[in-house]
């Protein structure tokens, strides 16, 4: 007879770039990898792969640095242009 | 550098007359703004930004938002609520059966 049990082959959940790591308004390191270096504009979830919550986030994150005068509003900061690449863009 | 300790001993002061309890504040360096602020008749390009932790009856926030905002010295002024540190739970993407994409709320 077989038992009855959860599929004990399933592969652990698949976790975001961004999943345990706490999203702060003032690294603006971190909110920067998020936003066009052209623009300034912030990506899409297609493009950054993050989960809902994180990506809810880190948008409510990159408002308040633009308001609170943080992080610049129409490009992103020339420091941090040599970042890693954490969304799959192609430019 | 003493206008932003007379800057800032004033605010402390202002703060603690209407009755909020000051726990921390922190020094987040000067360096110059991400983009040309114009306030008080001014252009400033360069800034200090400092964080006050505090602990305060919601009523003082608009009161402090009018002082603050008479005050020469200060560029922009915000109040944000305390984090609720609660990210230890994060369980990872649980993927989504698309029945649930359909019936989920389009906000």
């Amino acid at each position: 007879q077989p038992i009855q049990m959860e599929n004990p082959y399933k592969d652990p959940p698949k976790r975001c770039v961004l999943c345990g790591i706490n999203v702060d308004y003032k690294n603006v390191q971190l909110l920067s990898q998020f936003v066009s270096p052209y623009t300034g504009s912030i990506y899409g979830r297609h493009i950054t792969g993050l989960c809902n919550k994180k990506q809810k986030e880190i948008t409510k994150a990159i408002k308040r640095a633009h308001v609170f005068g943080f992080m610049p509003v129409m490009f992103k900061n020339p420091q941090f242009l040599t970042d890693p690449k954490l969304c799959n863009i192609k430019y | 550098k003493p206008e932003t300790a007379a800057v800032l001993k004033r605010t402390v002061q202002a703060l603690m007359e209407k009755g909020a309890i000051v726990r921390n504040l922190e020094n987040l360096g000067e360096r110059s703004l991400p983009y040309k602020i114009s306030k008080h008749r001014e252009r400033h390009k360069r800034g200090g930004y400092f964080l006050i932790d505090l602990e305060a009856p919601p009523s003082i926030v608009s009161q402090m938002m009018d002082h603050l905002g008479r005050d020469i010295d200060v560029i922009r002024k915000a109040f944000v609520k305390h984090p609720v540190a609660k990210a230890e739970e994060c369980s990872g993407m649980v993927p989504v059966s698309p029945e649930e994409k359909l019936s989920a709320k389009k906000n």
